[in-house]
């Protein structure tokens, strides 16, 4: 287990800045997941920690100790690739203890190391094989147990179950997560999938354009996202956003009006600043409720029905031509064509300024 | 062949095989031939291997194929030898210059022969190689090295990254690497490009007759090159027919014995 703290890293590349200052403090044990579109600068910061890329300015500390300039074999660290990066020429076995052998670990220790995390993750009866000869999930498993066997004090992961299919991907996620209860070590976790980041982590780490946008642990970015990119990458189905004007009031709550004259109050503590200002009001597809009479604020006729079973996703266009997504009961009975009325419960509605940030954490 | 072949690919397949075989086979109907018999056109010879006992039971033969397997062998390990290492760092470093390098090296191994042949005899007195089977590795490595590195940086480059970084992550400094784990994944590529380098050595003709003046220096091409009659007006084509089959052979054993070793698919499950 290791205490791991980033210290206003960054890393440049012909001028470009791909992580721009990123200051963050992770605690022993804690599976820390960053999460971000492609090309924010996740994996960079990972093969940063990892001692593959150098660290153009900033401080990497682990329990303490600066990392800067250690060899990545000297970090006590293991990483899982998205490629799994096997041996090929080696089997299973020697995959694993390849690591122990160059650390001249003795015979009798490393083929207990070895038994045991194949014993955990179930690769006994492959041991002697080669990588070749092994399905997807069996390779990653590859993968982590030669990561396991050195007992690091740290475990990076590259978007490790990218190359699985869903089922199988879905499976290794709760496989990963009992791992890392049983294991205790500290867990950096790369992914572009918000659902992987939202089920495995302690804390989420979001990431966009090489800099932070919010950490938090996932139920308080799902509740309380700092700002309208957050709010939209986390949670599936996608947030619905749809711009609002706020009128001034005498009241200590906002009052905005939307397009096609509907006003709502959000329990949000008014500002004057926000008045007359493009701002953007977000709310999430499984907060929308279908209402009728005088609650139902918002009319909109039905586009695209998609039956998931426990639930149904509506696709709804309103008047003004702007589409919101609606989360319903599974057996809901709707109809392509058909106009729905239904209305935002304002304890739900997220209210985003000009400039994305959210108005909302006064509340 | 499969039944339903259309005829236009059947014709160009025997066409090519005819092109391809048919000099061989002539070679062979010649070295069964001795005396007038050599002149008949006819495209059959009763197997007759008076011409192999006598290349055979010169003692001169077997020595200058001695010395032809000693070259060819020595250029292809050194230039194995010589070409890993540069290969590596040509193909799977990147630093500058590096572009340059490489482009150099193909242009050296495009040079025709003729072109340094007189600049390499001139080294070659001055090192004091002339006329030893020293001054015909030198020459041959001119040429082999370029073509070795050239190839092999091709099957480096060809290796997935994420393994390197795995094994620095495990400990491999860049020597471990390259023997543990590059090395015995690009086998196939560094037997093929050892073999070819041997047969090009084993068949080189103008550096061996340039650089070699008397028997103890000569090699197999110069030697069937060199090979005459006691009279002036008789060419033994017999002889020199069944002298150059028996040259091919050892190429012919070797790519058969490493043949399995060539083998792809050596890399399959490294990612992915």
């Amino acid at each position: 287990m290791a205490l791991v703290e980033l210290k206003n890293i960054r890393k440049t590349y012909h001028a470009a800045e791909i992580v721009r200052g990123v200051s963050l403090t992770i605690q022993p044990g804690e599976f820390v997941v960053f999460v971000g579109p492609s090309g924010c600068g996740k994996s960079t910061l990972l093969r940063m920690i990892a001692g593959l890329e150098d660290i153009s300015s900033g401080e990497l500390l682990m329990d303490g100790r600066v990392m800067n300039a250690v060899e990545p074999a000297g970090r006590g660290l293991a990483m899982v690739f998205q490629s799994y990066a096997l041996y090929p020429h080696m089997t299973v076995r020697r995959n694993m203890e390849f690591g122990l052998r160059l650390a001249r670990m003795p015979d009798a220790e490393r083929a207990k190391r070895v038994g045991e995390v194949a014993r955990i993750l179930k690769l006994e009866p492959y041991l002697d094989c080669k990588p070749g000869a092994l399905s997807g999930g069996q390779r990653q498993r590859v993968a982590i147990g030669r990561a396991i066997v050195r007992h690091p004090k740290l475990f990076l992961f590259d978007e490790p179950l990218s190359n699985l299919d869903a089922e199988l991907r879905g499976h290794m996620r709760v496989e990963l997560a009992t791992l890392h209860r049983r294991l205790g070590a500290t867990t950096i976790y790369v992914t572009h999938d918000q659902v992987e980041a939202m089920t495995m982590a302690d804390r989420i780490v979001v990431l966009r354009d090489g800099a932070i946008e919010q950490v938090g642990t996932p139920l308080e970015l799902y509740r309380r996202p700092c700002n309208r990119f957050v709010a939209g990458f986390i949670g599936s189905p996608a947030m619905n956003f749809l711009p609002l004007t706020v009128v001034p009031t005498e009241t200590h709550e906002v009052r905005v009006e939307l397009a096609g004259g509907v006003s709502l109050t959000l329990p949000i503590h008014y500002q004057t600043r926000l008045v007359g200002i493009p701002a953007t009001l977000g709310i999430r597809p499984e907060h929308v409720r279908i209402a009728h009479g005088d609650e139902a604020a918002f009319r909109g006729n039905v586009l695209a029905v998609e039956h998931l079973g426990a639930l149904t996703l509506v696709h709804v266009r309103l008047p003004d031509d702007r589409m919101v997504v609606i989360q319903a009961e599974g057996d809901a009975d709707l109809r392509i064509g058909a106009d729905l009325s239904f209305a935002f419960p304002a304890a739900h509605c997220h209210l985003f300024d000009a400039a994305g940030v959210s108005c909302a954490l006064a509340g | 062949m499969r039944p339903g072949s259309p005829f236009p690919r059947r014709l160009a397949l025997a066409v090519a095989l005819v092109q391809t075989l048919f000099p061989l086979y002539w070679a062979l109907v010649t070295s069964f031939r001795r005396g007038p018999q050599l002149f008949s056109t006819a495209p059959f010879a009763r197997p007759d291997f008076g011409n192999y006992r006598q290349v055979l039971s010169d003692p001169s033969w077997w020595r200058d194929a001695a010395n032809s397997l000693l070259s060819a062998s020595a250029v292809g390990v050194i230039a194995l030898l010589l070409a890993l290492p540069a290969a590596y760092a040509l193909g799977r470093m990147s630093f500058r210059g590096r572009g340059v390098i490489l482009a150099l090296l193909l242009g050296c191994s495009m040079l025709p022969q003729i072109a340094i042949l007189s600049g390499l005899f001139t080294l070659i007195s001055r090192l004091g190689l002339y006329n030893r089977l020293g001054s015909l590795i030198f020459a041959d490595l001119f040429f082999a090295l370029p073509f070795a590195i050239w190839l092999l940086a091709g099957f480096f480059r060809d290796l997935p990254r994420d393994l390197d970084e795995a094994a620095m992550l495990d400990g491999c400094g860049v020597l471990r690497r390259l023997t543990l784990i590059h090395m015995p994944l690009i086998w196939p590529g560094i037997v093929a490009t050892g073999l070819l380098t041997f047969m090009n050595c084993w068949n080189e003709f103008l550096f061996a007759l340039t650089f070699t003046l008397s028997d103890s220096a000569r090699t197999l091409p110069v030697s069937i090159g060199l090979i005459s009659a006691p009279s002036r007006f008789e060419l033994p084509f017999g002889i020199i027919m069944s002298a150059s089959l028996l040259a091919t052979l050892p190429p012919i054993f070797l790519v058969l014995l490493f043949q399995h070793r060539i083998a792809a698919g050596l890399t399959a499950g490294a990612v992915k």
